[in-house]
């Protein structure tokens, strides 16, 4: 979920001693496909490819329902892919785009994989096309920020990420990354992060 | 009209499918049809799972996941109603005279995996990402295995 990038991540692994695989969404891409509001979040996905839980945190409760899905036989029944545009490749993205012009899910889809592939002058240019086609959508004034945010352009970023914080007021993901842009140190400090700031600004903003 | 009837009987032969070749054996509880759960997933490709901490089944076959209800416990094994079974993936029960067996039929329709909102209890969306290193990942390279993705942030 760190639009910021790897580097802010890998401090945090080495802090824990992470050994799971750890995938960096700079695009918010796992975000738009599974429709979050906030995180943190679990998803326990089965063998058949079912979404069988979901959990804040992982709390004792969370792990219980895990481990209970654990201990079942695995079963053989395998669902099919449920292609989500995120999963398409940089080169079927554009095709799509070439082919539906007017489709604001594929311009976006394609400016999330342009960011991806560090291609931010690109990706701008397809957020803007998904805006003019869909102006109701956070999403895309949310990815277009990330993507500003990437280029080094904090004050552009914010103003876009202001604009998706409210078409979607109750998405506390976009608040959040707000907050980090607007009060780094309230997060990275030398102190890490302050969570009774964090409190007191959820109670500000609930209002 | 022996012409009408012919053309109908067609029809249905080419816009039907089996979901089973073999029908399944019939398990009456409460006086309504019932199919084992551990049957229904080997002959048919369909599985029952229970969503802890919420007392709620889903059947799943590969292209839809819906919710059930009313599913018995009988030993290790779950019964699974026929009924709410046929309604919850578009199903049309055949039995045969004696009501011991049971065939169930698939109408074809627009594959709905790639639809519905993402929810539990519905097939995960496909999702590619990059790990740190670089490496590509996807959610759908793991199917077979059981994921847990926590998603979090350094703020």
């Amino acid at each position: 979920m760190d639009v910021q990038g790897p580097e802010v991540v890998t401090p945090w692994i080495k802090k824990y001693g992470v050994t799971f695989p750890v995938a960096v969404d700079t695009a918010d891409i796992f975000g738009a496909a599974f429709g979050l509001k906030a995180i943190p979040v679990s998803f326990l996905v089965d063998e058949v490819g079912i979404i069988r839980l979901q959990g804040g945190g992982p709390s004792k409760e969370f792990l219980a329902q895990v481990e209970e899905i654990l201990r079942e036989p695995v079963s053989t029944v395998r669902s099919q892919t449920r292609e989500s545009a995120t999963a398409m490749s940089l080169d079927e993205l554009r095709a799509q785009v070439a082919r539906t012009s007017s489709d604001a899910d594929a311009r976006l889809a394609l400016a999330q994989a342009l960011e991806r592939a560090g291609d931010y002058q690109a990706a701008f240019v397809e957020c803007e096309a998904a805006a003019r086609l869909r102006p109701s959508d956070a999403t895309i004034p949310f990815t277009h920020g990330l993507v500003l945010l990437r280029q080094g352009k904090t004050n552009e970023a914010l103003v876009k990420l202001t604009q998706a914080r409210d078409l979607d007021a109750g998405n506390w993901r976009i608040r959040k990354q707000i907050w980090a842009l607007e009060h780094p140190d309230k997060f990275y400090g030398t102190n890490g992060i302050d969570w009774g700031w964090q409190k007191e600004q959820i109670a500000r903003e609930k209002k | 009209m022996p012409a009408t009837r012919l053309l109908t009987l067609t029809l249905t032969a080419v816009l039907t499918t089996l979901v089973c070749a073999a029908p399944l054996p019939v398990l009456v509880r409460n006086g309504e049809a019932h199919v084992a759960a551990a049957v229904l997933e080997r002959e048919a490709g369909m599985v029952v799972k229970r969503l802890p901490g919420r007392a709620e089944f889903v059947v799943c076959g590969q292209e839809r996941c819906a919710p059930l209800k009313s599913v018995l416990t009988d030993g290790d094994d779950w019964l699974v109603p026929v009924a709410p079974l046929c309604d919850a993936m578009h199903l049309t029960a055949n039995f045969d005279e004696s009501r011991r067996h049971v065939a169930l039929i698939l109408a074809p329709r627009e594959s709905s995996a790639t639809t519905g909102p993402v929810r539990v209890g519905g097939i995960a969306p496909n999702l590619r990402l990059s790990k740190l290193g670089g490496a590509p990942v996807s959610l759908d390279e793991l199917r077979g295995q059981r994921v847990l993705i926590n998603s979090w942030a350094s703020w």
